[in-house]
């Protein structure tokens, strides 16, 4: 008896609700008439200039990863999946694990990227994400660090980890020697966390930044990593599927981002035609307290605008300044507490 | 490996956290005593399948679709012209990229294609050619792209599936719809849609295997066939029998799936009155 | 495939051939064509073959080396496969232009030959969990003259009678390490044992009916084909289809109840062949069917 559902109960939450309202007067995106939209402080698909769209987050839905989340900015979807992966620590600083974000844009989401390896913007966005993160100090990376090792006589580090299967003794790879290592109380294993956080783009319509990060720290918060020992007769590290461990994070950032027009404009949230038409762009990225964690500027156009903007106290940039503050307390609102699995809507 | 220089890299050598489970047991039975199994479902019962089509805002047609927890996502592009001139030919061509994104097995996969996943894309592309009208466009091709977000078998016979949902809601001319159906073949017992550990357990060993069948129901031909594993003659063929008797039962979901969304793009407002009468009396197929 | 260019009326005349079983070149639908085994003929590799089947000529060489055994199952070697199609078979294959086409069958290759009883792989393990005998099994393309899998199959099944892989000892020293020593006897080796080793069988439907081992014409007239691989007792160990094309149930079962046929005569006849010729380097031809 196979059964169907039409509610869409896992992962894709797919928002019908979303009605444009298109101006009856253009049916063609082109940049004058943006600025009849200022006029009017509307943008093509009804929303205000300083207006984000409506936004969904699912939780936890992708069982084979570690922790998940799909989110939903308008039409922009991006799923993010966390798997944890043992391994050596960094050389130079052995106490620490590993967090690597990356963003992935495939040909599926837009026709405008092509099959084979990672556009110019997917590799400018996980950069932008990886020095988010490092920046905020998003996760503390002592915190992924299983065990630590210990240097052998004769000044000779050996580093290694065991696997043990239950159908086979077991057996020790190691890399970095010359010599087999001794099994014994004297070789323990250095160990760590990878947690590599692989960002999809499920459906591009800008503002690909903002929603990855939100997704990252999703995810990262429904992460629960099996609890790890090692064994002290044979160095092995061992898991197990109860006492599954949730990740703390430190720092909660979260971004914004705006597209500039003719200096005079600022969209917030851009859509994949108001991005194509823009002159300049800016993202900010803003953690909990209210501190800029860092700003994103490419490019010449509207870089008078920020300190011109940001100097005087104009209207435009209070009011956006108060959007932003009460959307992002909308995000944390979400993301700040112990995140479920489930579903929910933004606004 | 070479290092990849266009994308975040952690360290170079990781493992996973599979290896080293404390209890990692050994050959377990597929099929309980009583004839159930594992998720309680019999031999012959597939599982809850939901479709939907026209998810990618961007593409010109796309379909998503849940089989329990198996996700698979396509996207349609095209027909558009071809990239390069010397794949110019009277008939249209299709191009299938297929991935598992690297989230969605036990075993974490890389960003880059493997073997079994250029495989797929060539299986999937040759499952559907025979059912789109290839010569209403020439020198012109279609991109079908396929994420596979969650595997839990049966991950081909979804691609299968939902590409062929994609296809139609791109508005591709196609003779008729391609349905998919997977079957794990133990010496005992036949079992149709398998999860990820019925479909990997103990697969190499002698009388096993796994079969996955494309069908075209209207005119009850064939379009893929993979089979691995080590299975007698007569086991295979009436592998094939039950696999087309289980692609045939899900040929009607797919129907109304496409029905759905037919309706919904070209009378909206219709489609939120249908859908107020159905949330007080909700359907299964 | 390298294809050749066949009129509508050449086509037409195959394939009306094929109806009354009988193809250009005299034989019936279910016969082979004559088959040249060579064993031993490349001296640097641990076991070698050189294959003619008619006009198809493939090379096959295997390298025994030693390496780490996969996570996943730490007491047994390995095989890794290499399709090469060599410029000479076809002007299409230079540089870059045969690599899809050889992925494809590399592919083909690793999956078939992953069933664990094919080969004995737990006498390729050294050390557990760490040291292990992994073949590296190259099959390069000479000439392309049609049915290139399964002339390719049955040179990696001829090539693997004739590997001799190395006695190894293991010196466990006063520390606990382990030493690994490899036999310098020239008889010191084993050989392989091959009677489990799958043959490809691939058949093609021309029309209503199926052939076996089509020619590169009967290769462009044909819309679908079934690749079944086959073991010396008629199980089936890996089966797909390719082609753009669909097949009807009924053309299934007919075809897959020829390839098991097909498939023992194949393997008794290489079998006979290969106990005949031993280790020796003269070649012997036989014809199945």
């Amino acid at each position: 008896m196979i059964s169907c559902s039409w509610y869409p109960t896992k992962l894709l939450l797919l928002n019908d609700d979303i009605k444009i309202r298109v101006s009856s007067s253009c049916n063609k995106y082109s940049f004058c008439h943006f600025s009849k939209f200022k006029k009017e402080n509307i943008r093509p698909d009804g929303r205000e200039l300083g207006e984000f769209r409506a936004t969904l987050l699912n939780v936890g839905t992708i069982n084979t990863a570690h922790g998940s989340a799909l989110v939903k900015l308008g039409n922009t979807t991006i799923l993010c999946g966390v798997k944890g992966e043992f391994a050596a620590p960094p050389v130079n600083e052995p106490k620490k694990g590993y967090l690597v974000p990356n963003v992935e844009l495939p040909p599926l989401c837009s026709s405008q990227f092509k099959v084979g390896p990672p556009s110019e913007q997917a590799q400018v966005v996980s950069q932008l994400i990886d020095d988010i993160v490092r920046s905020s100090n998003l996760i503390n990376l002592e915190s992924l660090n299983i065990a630590e090792g210990v240097v052998l006589s004769g000044g000779e580090s050996v580093y290694f980890f065991c696997v043990g299967t239950g159908v086979a003794p077991g057996f020790a790879c190691c890399w970095g020697a010359t010599k087999l290592p001794e099994r014994g109380p004297k070789a323990l294993s250095k160990l760590s966390w990878v947690l590599h956080c692989d960002m999809i783009c499920l459906d591009y319509d800008g503002n690909i930044v903002d929603a990855s990060l939100i997704a990252l720290l999703a995810a990262l918060k429904n992460v629960l990593l099996p609890a790890v020992r090692i064994d002290e007769d044979t160095g092995r590290a061992v898991t197990s599927q109860e006492g599954s461990i949730p990740l703390k994070l430190s720092c909660q950032p979260v971004a914004t981002s705006f597209v500039v027009f003719d200096d005079t404009i600022l969209l917030a949230d851009p859509t994949k035609e108001e991005e194509g038409l823009a002159t300049g762009a800016v993202t900010v990225v803003v953690n909990e307290e209210g501190d800029i964690c860092s700003v994103h500027k490419p490019g010449k156009e509207g870089a008078l605008y920020l300190p011109r903007k940001f100097m005087t106290a104009s209207g435009d940039v209070s009011r956006d300044l108060r959007k932003l503050d009460s959307w992002l307390r909308k995000h944390w609102r979400v993301v700040k507490d112990d995140v479920p699995t489930g579903a929910y809507d933004l606004d | 490996m070479p290092v990849d220089k266009k994308r975040i890299t952690g360290p170079e050598v990781t493992q996973s956290p599979l290896y080293f489970l404390e209890d990692s047991s050994g050959i377990s039975q597929l099929v309980n005593k009583d004839g159930t199994r594992k998720d309680g479902r019999g031999e012959n019962d597939i599982r809850p399948i939901f479709m939907k089509a026209g998810v990618v805002s961007q593409a010109q047609g796309s379909a998503y679709i849940e089989i329990a927890n198996t996700k698979v996502i396509c996207a349609v592009y095209g027909p558009r012209q071809v990239l390069r001139r010397e794949d110019f030919s009277m008939t249209g061509i299709l191009k299938c990229e297929f991935k598992f994104a690297t989230f969605s097995c036990p075993f974490r996969r890389k960003f880059q294609p493997d073997v079994e996943e250029k495989e797929f894309a060539l299986i999937i592309e040759q499952a559907l050619s025979p059912a789109v009208c290839l010569h209403k466009f020439p020198k012109s091709q279609v991109d079908i792209n396929i994420r596979v977000l969650e595997n839990d078998g049966s991950a081909l016979a979804a691609s299968i599936i939902c590409s062929s949902v994609a296809l139609t809601d791109a508005a591709v001319e196609m003779y008729d719809i391609v349905t998919a159906c997977t079957l794990r073949i133990t010496p005992e017992h036949m079992l149709m849609d398998p999860s990820y550990t019925e479909e990997t357990n103990s697969i190499n060993c002698e009388s096993n295997g796994v079969v996955t069948m494309g069908f075209l129901p209207s005119i009850n031909q064939t379009s893929s066939l993979l089979q691995r594993g080590h299975l007698s003659c007569d086991k295979v063929l009436k592998a094939l029998q039950i696999c087309t008797e289980g692609c045939q039962r899900i040929y009607p979901l797919i129907h109304e799936c496409i029905r759905r969304s037919v309706k919904s793009k070209y009378r909206p407002a219709e489609q939120d009155k249908e859908k107020s009468e159905e949330d007080q009396n909700p359907s299964k197929g | 495939m390298a294809s050749t260019q066949l009129s509508d009326g050449e086509k037409t005349f195959i394939i009306h051939g094929v109806l009354d079983n009988l193809r250009n070149d005299g034989r019936t639908c279910e016969n082979y064509r004559q088959i040249e085994v060579e064993c031993g003929v490349v001296s640097n590799t641990s076991g070698s073959s050189r294959l003619r089947l008619s006009n198809t000529e493939v090379l096959v060489g295997i390298k025994a080396e030693m390496g780490q055994p996969k996570p996943q199952s730490p007491k047994t070697g390995f095989l890794e496969f290499f399709v090469d199609f060599s410029a000479n078979a076809s002007p299409e294959f230079e540089g870059r232009g045969g690599n899809d086409l050889s992925e494809d069958m590399s592919t083909r290759f690793a999956e078939v030959f992953q069933t664990n009883n094919i080969l004995d792989f737990e006498s390729l393990c050294i050390i557990p969990g760490q040291c292990c005998w992994v073949l590296y099994i190259d099959i390069v393309l000479l000439e392309c003259g049609g049915n290139l899998l399964d002339a390719m199959s049955l040179a990696v099944k001829a090539a693997l009678a004739n590997t001799r892989i190395p006695k190894v000892t293991v010196l466990r020293d006063s520390e606990g390490g382990e030493d690994i020593e490899v036999s310098d006897d020239p008889d010191g080796y084993h050989t392989l044992e091959i009677s489990k080793v799958p043959l490809f069988v691939t058949l093609s439907k021309i029309g209503q009916k199926h052939v076996v081992d089509a020619t590169l014409e009967e290769e462009a007239c044909c819309s679908a084909s079934l690749v079944v691989s086959v073991n010396s007792s008629g199980d089936f160990t890996g089966m797909v289809k390719k082609g753009s094309s669909s097949l009807s149930n009924d053309s299934i079962h007919d075809m897959l109840v020829t390839a098991k046929k097909v498939g023992i005569q194949l393997h008794k006849g290489l079998d006979t062949l290969l106990s005949e010729v031993g280790q020796s380097t003269a070649g012997r031809g036989f014809l199945v069917g």
